[in-house]
Parts: structure tokens; sequence; C-alpha cells
């Protein structure tokens, strides 16, 4: 088998286009009988649908009225059929009535079935079975309309209905392709056996004899010869890797003869060649230098005499491996390939080698081109000059050296310039042509003295060496310092016969170094980043915030009236002090965040990783800069004297839609500063001038809400929780802020504000202490009444909550069973194991715990049966739209459901108007709380008229 | 007339989506079938049909069908088919046309003394409050039926729950006139006025509470008898054992999804039982859901705690001559090879 491009041995090309063939063959009377199975399928399939749907019809017409449960027995059985994917009874209305699940009775088919418009199909007209088709006939369905009478009237048609029945073939169709390819089966074993028994017999009749032969000769073309003599006492020729017993076809025995004698034949002309070829090789190994011949064409080597062998360290066979490029170092080879392409006769050169060893030579080589065993070839001679070209480097290289950016002179011993660098022209102006010849003494300036001389040439004599500051003077007549090194040099006698001296112009380092302190991103005198520090930190930040979207600050702070100080002061007290403030700086900020010195005297600090929402970085933001401000009021002590420090701080956050760049940033936090003074000095401010307003009430409503609880502003309310007849059974505790200016906070504008502040802690201290008070007061105890109390995740994760709160109860004597903490679900989502170990210590003493917020967040039985919970509060939004929103309502039930289920009591808080309370009347006894049932009041005043019994 | 198929609305993605077995696909199957042969692996299986399960509407087979509907049951595996009583089903198990059911348990020991060999692979659940025998508002109690007429499924939990009530009250068969029913036929024989009372079980007992019925006798008198369990023909487990254990796979991450949010799932499970969610979540109570810790050790020790009930129930239902009198109402040979827990070892394929 030839294919174009393709070459295939008769070993594999024979079998495989017999498999194809036949596989072909198989294959096409396969995808017949498939073919043939579908179209049957197909026909079953379609007689059996329109058989089924009549079925029901005739059992519709006779018994829907009568024993509809028998209609629709018969039709939900009709799934038991692996085709069946539908089975439907629709009525006149076009409702389901029955249907193969049971979760569509009652549905409409428009719900079911979107976009089919049977009803105006003519297929009600008739009691013709109308049949439909998906595109690949997999899905079949059958329409079929009946009709029933009522019995009564006579005979007249009524009611009409409609069967509907789908098939769907899709697995009906695979499981009888497998069963079609299974009765295959045998067919393509025993083709696959056939060609594999062909296959065998070739391969051991005509492909191995024939494989031997090819080998032999392959053998005799590379040169491999068995001895003749023995060769030739060898008849009957045998073909290696057949054995005789083998029937091997005659014509193949035949070729296999042929092979042989022809075989013996070129081995006797081989042999007399041979001789003739020693002499010259001797000649050519005898050579001292190292010779070569390669091929021009593939740079392989041909021939290499013994004195090349013993200079490259390679042997004789290793280097008839190689190629040319094989011994130049690989960037020389570019070059190699350039050069002998390019010449058309032999050449000479110095090339760079590398030896068997790896270390590199230098060759001069003399190449000749000449006819080598029919190849166009070159005979080289190598001469190594490596020693003579490393020598002449050095020079070159010592010369290069003499360069430096420092001036060099060389004079003989009585001064007189024998040489110069270029450094020397650059600094003092003369040339190499001005310099050379005249003393050394052409530079003096006259500004040292003859004792400067002496002492110079003495230390020279002492120690050959002299080294110093001095001032020379320029050809333009100009003065300089110069650091001058000199040194003696001295012949093998010990007597000075040179002077070499180098220096450099000390002017121009002077300049670098101020230029090194000026880059230096350090204030000298703070040792804080200065502001191009500070803007490089700024910079990065600013990006990283963009990408994290995280927020960030700068704080810009001008100290007020420091000039003032400073001058009256001086600069010296003026500079303690501004050491003092970035100390107290820098102490105060977290790690991570920068502080830096911009100027005289204004500082900026920049934060980062502030919270993600706005308003809370701007908060974050105001506390540091409160922070900052307070802790510079604090007098600085210098010198025995105590200053008073007042800063103004502007605030921008970053990043805004207004900052295109972190130069912005700064310009708004500048900005800001100025408003800060513009307000008066000592003041912080934003650069949005309503963040500066919200964060400022808010700064004092914290401030005051801390003082709050010593200044006895905060009311304890009560709340009444009351059963479905009425009847008061608790009370929910909560906290109202008594401002001596504002009035009555809500608790919505204060709460937020403890939570994260802290000051929650202290806030819920108080409330458990008050409770704690009332409940142990003895008429309240008569009262029976149990009161709630809100607990929040932080007071309830601090380690020591429960043992301060059994102090508590121990030292006001209340009664552990008749507090109710109420926690929300967030409790349960972290440290579930904290959150158990403490309730359960709490319930032990007979506390009881209530979820607050029930239905607002992570509801799962698994925790609920895990906690010693006694009751669920349903949030304020579901008991409200309960009445009217179907979901809200289902919802409730579903918690009411699920309470009962863990026998677990009910609060509806937020229970407002009748309707709402109606609503959970009707679903068992819960206990309200709300407006409806009563509003919070004071402690007091509400124990005082339940006291009396008036409306309990 | 309809152009073409109408397409359903989508409860379950598998039925009418249109499937070709694409070119690819069909080498694929050809392929490997070839494949498999020409290793000798003794030839391609086809893919057998699904496994038919038939249901009646029963709370406690509901975790099947919200796997099915959350696509945790794998439907080319098993199909649930649902039918309208366990009549039906032991009906078509007997016709071959099903290969298991959801059936009470008495309803399996009556099936194999008509000589259906069915064994058990899980239980369901027990029933704790949610058989219950309803009545109209005038009756009072049990008592006052002395004389009306009480439907009752000819099954052994029927039997069961009639005996335990008379017994309990000092009253006899003979006392009230018993109506043969099925339990598709309760609700609407109680809505036309047919009966004064019914035995009968959820969802139907919360849709008859929920037209003025009240409940007069309960399940929660026979703790551990009223089991409602998986059975399957001993053909179908040796041959399909794989799938069936899938199903029971399927069943336990239904119910795992329930307690993992009981709110959101009672809504899902609710639209199938035609009840709002606080009832089905009440009709739940009713019900002793077992999880596969639970099954695994009523199976334990050759089944032990199950050979005990199935027993009991046994000698019920001989009293009550529920078992017929032909040759298999042998309890020894009843119970032979009735619980079979290797659905419950492991996880499933």
């Amino acid at each position: 088998m030839h294919l174009p491009g393709i070459q295939m041995s008769l070993r594999t090309g024979l079998p495989l286009t017999l498999l194809l063939t036949l596989g072909l063959i198989i294959g096409a009377s396969l995808l017949n009988t498939l073919w043939q199975q579908q179209q049957a399928l197909e026909e079953e399939a379609v007689a059996d649908l329109v058989a089924e749907a009549g079925r029901l019809a005739r059992l519709a017409e006779r018994e829907l009225q009568r024993a509809p449960a028998s209609v629709e027995s018969a039709l939900t059985h009709l799934s038991t059929d692996h085709r069946v994917s539908a089975a439907l009874l629709i009525d006149a209305h076009g409702t389901i009535r029955m249907a193969h699940r049971l979760a569509w009775r009652g549905e409409t088919a428009a719900e079911v079935m979107p976009g089919l418009d049977y009803l105006e199909s003519p297929v009600v007209e008739s009691r013709k079975p109308h049949l439909v088709f998906s595109e690949d006939r997999r899905q079949m369905g059958v329409w079929m309309a009946f009709y029933t009478d009522d019995g009564e009237t006579t005979g007249r048609a009524l009611e009409h209905g409609l069967i509907h029945v789908a098939y769907d073939l899709t697995q009906a169709l695979q499981a009888g392709r497998q069963a079609a390819l299974r009765a295959r089966l045998p067919d393509i074993l025993a083709t696959i056996g056939l060609v594999l028994l062909l296959g065998l017999w070739l391969n051991r009749a005509v492909f191995r004899p024939l494989s031997a032969l090819e080998q032999a000769s392959g053998r005799l073309g590379l040169g491999e010869h068995a001895p003749s003599g023995e060769q030739r006492s060898a008849p009957p020729p045998k073909l290696p890797g057949t054995r005789p017993q083998d029937a091997v076809p005659g014509e193949i025995a035949s070729l296999a003869r042929a092979f042989s004698a022809m075989e013996q034949r070129i081995h006797t002309t081989v042999a007399a060649l041979r001789e003739s070829e020693a002499q010259y090789r001797n000649l050519f190994d005898a050579h001292p230098l190292p010779l070569w011949v390669y091929d021009l064409e593939s740079l392989r080597f041909l021939a290499v005499n013994l004195a090349a062998v013993t200079h490259y360290g390679y042997s004789r066979e290793q280097f008839l491996a190689m190629k040319l490029t094989d011994i130049r170092p690989p960037e020389d080879i570019p070059a190699l390939l350039d050069n002998i392409r390019s010449r058309r006769t032999g050449s000479a050169g110095i090339w760079r080698h590398v030896c068997a060893d790896g270390h590199p030579i230098q060759v001069e080589v003399i190449a000749h081109r000449l006819e080598w065993q029919g190849c166009r070839a070159e005979l080289v001679m190598a001469l190594d000059v490596t020693e003579r070209e490393r020598t002449a480097e050095n020079l070159r290289l010592a010369a290069a050296a003499f360069e430096t950016s420092e001036a060099i002179t060389v004079t003989d011993r009585s001064g007189r310039i024998l040489r110069i660098n270029q450094a020397f022209t650059r600094i003092t102006g003369y040339s190499a042509e001005e310099a050379v010849g005249q003393n050394h003494k052409l530079l003096k300036s006259g500004r040292h003295d003859a004792a400067f001389y002496r002492a110079f040439w003495e230390s020279l004599r002492q120690s050959g060496h002299w080294e110093g500051e001095i001032w020379n003077r320029r050809k333009n007549g100009s003065v300089f310092p110069q650091w001058l090194s000199i040194r003696a040099v001295t012949n093998s006698a010990g007597e000075i016969t040179h002077y070499v001296s180098n220096f450099f112009d000390l002017s121009e380092r002077k300049e670098a170094e101020a230029t090194i302190h000026r880059l230096s991103s350090r204030d000298p005198l703070t040792d804080l980043p200065n502001r191009s520090l500070f803007r490089d930190r700024l910079s990065q930040e600013f990006a990283s915030s963009r990408r994290a979207g995280h927020y960030g600050a700068v704080l810009q702070l001008d100290i007020d009236r420091f000039k003032a100080v400073n001058d009256a002061r001086g600069h010296a007290v003026g500079d303690e002090l501004l050491r003092r403030i970035a100390l107290r700086l820098r102490e105060s900020i977290r790690e991570g965040d920068t502080v830096a010195r911009l100027g005289a005297d204004e500082f900026a600090v920049l934060l980062c990783d502030l919270p993600r929402s706005e308003q809370a970085a701007a908060r974050h933001a105001h506390q540091v800069a409160e922070k900052l401000r307070s802790l510079l009021e604090r007098p600085f002590h210098v010198d025995e004297r105590a200053y008073h420090l007042v800063a103004s701080v502007g605030i921008t956050l970053f990043p805004k839609q207004t900052q295109s760049e972190s130069d912005d940033v700064l310009r708004e936090a500048d900005t800001a500063l100025y408003r800060a003074k513009e307000a008066g000095r000592n003041t912080v401010r934003f650069f949005e001038n309503s963040m500066s307003e919200e964060a400022r009430i808010r700064f004092e409503l914290e401030n005051e809400l801390r003082k709050a609880v010593d200044n006895n502003e905060l009311r304890l309310y009560l709340q009444p929780q009351v059963d479905c007849d009425g009847k008061v059974l608790a009370a929910e505790a909560l906290v109202r802020w008594q401002h001596p200016e504002r009035g009555l906070v809500p608790p919505g504008a204060f709460i937020p504000i403890a939570e994260e502040s802290g000051l929650i802690l202290p806030l819920g201290d108080w409330v458990l202490r008050q409770c704690c008070r009332l409940l142990s007061r003895p008429e309240v105890d008569r009262l029976g009444l149990r009161i709630a109390v809100n607990v929040s995740p932080r007071q309830f994760r601090q380690p020591d909550f429960v043992p301060r709160l059994r102090t508590l109860l121990n030292a006001t004597g209340t009664d552990p069973t008749r507090l109710t903490m109420e926690v929300t679900e967030g409790l349960m989502l972290e440290d579930i194991g904290d959150t158990i170990a403490k309730m359960n210590e709490l319930a032990d003493i007979g506390m009881h715990f209530s979820i607050d917020d029930f239905g607002t967040g992570y509801s799962s039985l698994a925790y609920l049966k895990r906690l010693p919970i006694h009751e669920l509060k349903i949030d304020r939004t579901f008991v409200q739209d309960a009445p009217t929103d179907p979901n809200d309502a289902a919802l409730v039930d579903a918690i009411l459901a699920m309470a009962g289920h863990l026998n677990l009591q009910v609060v509806a808080e937020g229970v407002e108007t009748e309707a709402q309370a109606r609503f959970l009347r009707q679903r068992g006894c819960t206990l309200f709380q709300g407006y409806l049932t009563g509003r919070p009041e004071p402690a007091t005043e509400l124990l005082a008229r339940w006291l009396e019994g008036g409306d309990t | 007339m309809p152009a073409s198929l109408p397409t359903y609305r989508s409860m379950n993605p598998a039925p009418l989506r249109p499937r070709t077995l694409s070119r690819r696909q069909f080498l694929h199957a050809s392929l490997a079938c070839a494949g498999t042969a020409a290793l000798g692996l003794g030839g391609c299986t086809p893919q057998p049909p699904p496994l038919r399960i038939g249901t009646n509407l029963w709370l406690g087979y509901e975790f099947m069908f919200l796997a099915r509907d959350q696509h945790m049951l794998d439907t080319a595996r098993v199909r649930l088919v649902e039918l309208l009583s366990a009549s039906d089903c032991l009906q078509a198990l007997s016709a071959g046309t099903l290969e298991g059911a959801g059936l009470t348990l008495d309803e399996v020991l009556s099936a194999r003394a008509e000589g259906l060999d069915l064994q058990v692979v899980m239980v369901f659940n027990t029933s704790d409050g949610a058989d219950r025998v309803l009545a109209r508002r005038e009756i009072s109690g049990p008592r006052d039926l002395i004389g009306r007429r009480v439907g009752v499924e000819q099954s052994a939990v029927g039997a069961l729950m009639l005996a335990a009530m008379l017994n309990e009250h000092g009253m006899h068969k003979h006392d009230i006139e018993v109506v043969r029913l099925t339990s598709d036929e309760h609700y609407r024989a109680f809505a036309d006025d047919a009966l004064d009372a019914v035995i009968t079980f959820e969802p139907h007992a919360t849709r008859l509470l929920r037209d003025g019925a009240h409940v007069i006798f309960d399940s929660r008198m026979l703790p551990g008898m009223v089991l409602d369990v998986l059975a399957v023909t001993r053909a179908s487990l040796q041959a399909r054992q794989q799938d069936i254990c899938h199903l029971v796979d399927a069943h336990y991450a239904g119910l795992a999804r329930y307690h993992a949010d009981p709110l959101s799932t009672a809504q899902l499970l609710s639209l199938r039982q035609g009840l709002t969610p606080g009832e089905l979540m009440d009709s739940l109570t009713g019900l002793q859901l077992l999880d596969r810790e639970d099954n695994r050790r009523l199976f334990s020790g050759d089944a032990r705690p199950l050979r005990d009930t199935a027993l009991a129930l046994h000698r019920i239902m001989v009293d009550n001559g529920l078992l017929g009198s032909g040759q298999h109402t042998d309890a020894q040979a009843l119970l032979q090879g009735l619980f079979d827990a290797r659905c419950l070892t492991g996880t499933g394929g």
C-alpha cells in the first residue's frame, strides 16, 4: 500500500486494508439494522401511544363521573412504562384533573405546559387521536378528546376533556442500540480473529525471511564482513533469523542464494585497497604542528595528526566524530561559518579554540583547500599563540587601568612629568602635550609654605608615600583643593626612580555628598520620613487601596504658632520641640501607618487599612486625629520650661472619585488643614464639610455617652410581653438616654455607637445591674414577672462574662430563673463551642435564653437542638406583614410549627394592630410584645402601676 | 391543533428535554462496547431501564421526591412512580410493573403472605401520631362511634388502629360499621358525609382537619408499631443493588437538606403535599423520621428490633384475619430474609 507521503510496510498495510474492508461491510450492515430497529421501535411506540390514550379516553367516558379513582389509578399506573414521560387528564376548563405527578393536580394545563394553546385546537372537536412529534422523533405525544355526559340528560355531550400521553424513546432507543451491537459482537470478533491469523501466517512465511535479508544487506553496506574464508566454506546459504524447518516459499529462497554470492565477491576486492593508505598516514602524523583535514560542507574532521591529538587532548576517534565547531567557543561559531562561506581559497588568521579539558587557547591557523575522498575539504595547520596574545592583552589592560576618574601623573625622580591620564587633563586643564616634560611644580598654587613642602618631601623619603589635602592651581589660574596621594617607585637596587601621584578634585566630591544628603529619605532633625518618602508611601497605598477596596486617610498636622516659639526661644529649642513632637506622634500610631515631617512645623500621618465603609473609615480617621491633637496638648518640657502646643488637623480619605493620583490626596489634606486653621485652630476638619459635621456630632455623642453612665443619665424602660389573654407574663428591658440638653435620645441613635466604640460593655453591665436590682426587690419578686435583657455578642464573648454575672446575681440576691437573656442568631455563627458552654452554664442556674430577631438570619435545626433555648422572638418585620403578605404568613407559620415541635415559647415582636394579633391568635397562643399591648415605659412607673394591681 | 410537543414546566429537567445522541456519543457507546468485548470482559451490558419505585402520597416518602427535584436522585437510574394508594402499589408489584415501593410494614407482610417476594431495605419513619382516627365535630370521642360508619383502609395499620382504639375504649368490632376504602378515597368520602369517622394518615389527615374534623385517637398509642419502609423485590435487589442503594442515599440526602434548613425546605415540600409550610411542619411532628444511624440500629443484630415488631404485627394480623389462610402465613416463613441491611452499611453507587 503506497499512499502519497506515507510509506507503509507490507506487514501492517495488508492486514489493515483487510480489516478496514471487513469493518466497512460490518459497519454498513450494522447501521442498516439500527435504522430498521429504530423504525420498528417508533412504529410500535406510536401504536402503543394511541392505544393507551384510547383506553384512557374510553375509561374516562365511562367512569369519570362514577368512579374517578379507577380512571386515575389507570392513568398514574401508565408511569410504570419507561417510555411514558407524561400522562394527563385535562378537563373542559383547562384544569389538570389527573396527572402522573400528583403535584400537578388542580393546576391549569397552561401553567404546567407554558405556551400551549390547546383549547383552540381542533382536537377537541374530534375523537381522532392527534399525534405530535419532536424534531428528532425521539419524543412523541398524543392528544385525544373524550366526552362525558352527566347521565341524566339524553346522551348529549356536556363535558369534554383531553387525554394527553407522551413518550420519550431516548432510553429505549439507546438500549436497543446496545442490544444490536451486542448481537453483532460475534461477527466483529470473528473478523478480528481472521485478520490476526492471516497476519501470523504472513509474518512467518514472508515478512520474517524478507526482514532477515534486509538486515544482512544492511550490514554489508556498513562494511561489516565476516572473514572471507569462513564464509566461503559454509554453503548452503543460510538466512539469519530463519530456521531450516520453516517453510520458506521458493521465490524467497532463490533470492537469498543470489544475495549470498554477491556478498562473497565484494569481500575479496576490499582488502587490497587497505595497505597503500598506511604510508601517507605516517607522513601526516609525524608533522610537529597540529594538522587536520575537515569537510567544508559538514565541517566534520576527516583526518587529524598525532600533534593535534596531543595538543587538544581528544583521541583520534573523538576527533573524527566531531565537527570543526566543537573546538570553537560557541560565541565564535557565527563568525566561523561566515568566514568559511566567504572564502574561496585557503586563509590564515587567529582564532580561539577550546581543548578537551575545556581550557581556551588562541591559535594562528593556515588553511589550504583540497579534495579529500571526494569531498571539498581544507587542510589546516594550527600554531598555539596563547602566551603571545596574553602578554599583549596585559599591556592593553594596564593602559586602560591608567585611565581612571582620578588624575594620575608619573614623574621621574626630579619631578619631570613623564605621563598623565585624561582625568589629569579634565581636572587641571593641561593637555598631555602641555604637561609632559614640564616639572610637577607647574600646578603649584602658592598657598602652602616652605614648611609644608619640607614635611611633604620628608615623608616621601622616609616612607615612600605621602597623602593629604593640597591646594593646586588649574591652567585657568583657579585654585582648588585636591586629595593627593604620592608613591615613590624604586628600582631593584632600592633607589627612587619615579614618583606616581593620584589625586581627585575635592570640590567635586563635596557637591556629591550634598546631593546624596538631599536625596536621602529621612528628615535629619527628627529622623521621620521626609516629604518625598511620604509621597512614595502614599502613592503605593493609594494604588493598593483602589485594588483592595478599603479606605485610607491622610492627616495633615500643623503646629499652631510654632514660629512664635522659634523666634522667641531660638532654633535650638524649636528643634528640640520638633524632635519631641515627632517622638510622640510616632509612638501613638499603629505599626504600618506612617508619620512624616513635611516641612518646618508640618507633619502628616498616613493611615492604612481603614474599614471598607466610608462612614466607618471617616470615624476611625477622626478618632486618630482627635487622639493626636489631644496628645500634643500635653505640655512639652524643654530646658525646664513647659511649652503648650496646639495643632490643627486636616483629614481626607482616599480613594475617592475626585482623586486621580496620590498628589490629589495631599492637596485635599492641605485644603482640609487650611479649613481647620480657618475654623480657629486647634481643631480637626475633613476635606468635605459634611463629613466634618457628622464626625463632630458623633464624636461628641460618644464622649457624652462615655460619661452618661457615671452622670446617671441612662434610664431603664420596660415593655410588657402579654399572653393571648392579655396577661403580662414578662417584660423586655430597654435602655433610654436622658441627655441633659438633647432630651431623650432614641436607642437607634446611640446603641450603634456603643457597639462600635466598645461602650456597649459598660452599658450592658449597667442594664444587667439595674434589672437585677429591680428583680431583687421583694414586692417586684411577688409579681412573678420575668425580665428579658438584650446581651450583645461582644458582651457575651468576654471571657469573664459568666463569673461576673454570677457575682452580680449573688451580690443583689437576684433569682436567676427570672432572667431571660436575649441573644441573636449571629452568636451561633462564630465559636459555637464557647457559646454552648456559656449558655449551658447559665441555663444550669435557671436562666432562660431567647433568640432575638428569629427568621432574619441563619436557622438550623442543628443548633436549635444543641442549645438550651427556651424562646424564639419573631422579628417585627414578619409580624407586621403577616396578615397581608402570604410569604411572611408562611414563614411565621413555619416558625410557629418549628417552635411547637421543639417545645419553645414564641414571642411576636412589634404587634401593633388588632389584625396582627388576630392572625397570631388563630395560630395558637404566643406572647405579644408591641404597641398594641403596651409601649416601653420607665421601669419605675410601670412597676408602680403594676404593684397597685391596676394594669396586669 | 398543537403544532408540536408541549414543553412541561420543569420540576425535574429530565423527562422531555430533547436528548439526541450525538455522533460522538454513539461512537463512544459503540467503541466502549466493542472494547470491553475485545478484552473478553464479558461483553457490554446495556444500561438497564430505570428502576421503578411506586409510592402513594405519604409525608415520610417526601424526602425522596425532594431529592429528585433537587437533582440528588439520578432519574435515569431510579424512576419514582406516583400511584394513588398502597393497594395500587401492591397490585403493580404483583403485575411486575414496579420493582419496589414505599409501604407500611404490615402491607409488606400481607404481600409476602400472598407470595410476593419483597425485602425491606430501609425504614423511612415510624408513625408517632401521624396515623389518626378523625371524626366529625359532633362526635366527641370513640364511644360516640357506636353504630356509626367508620372508614378503614384494608391494611394492618387500619386494623391495628381500629383494634387499638376499640380495645382502649372497651368496644367491639360489631359496635361500629366498618367501611373499606383505599386511602385516596378517604378525603372525598368524608367530605361527602358518607362517613362519621375515618382512620387515615398524613397528609390526608391535615386536610380533613382543615375541613373541621378532629382527632379522637392516634398512633401515639401504638409506639413503634407503624413503620413505613422501602420494600423491593428480591430479584431486583439481586440485580440492581447499586441503584437501590443510590435511592436510599438520595433519601438521606433529602432528609439532611431538611434538617439543615427546615424553614425553606418546608416550603418546597408543602407544594406536593397540598399543605401550608406550617401545617407540614406540624404534621411532621407526628412522624419519627429515621436517619441512617437510626436505621443501622434497627437493622443491627440480624434486624432483631424490626423482627420483633414484625412478629407483633403478624400476631395482630392473624388475629384480625388479615393474612388469609394461605400456606405462607407461618411467621418464620414470612420473616425469612425479610430485612436486608446492605444499603445501610456504606454509601451506595
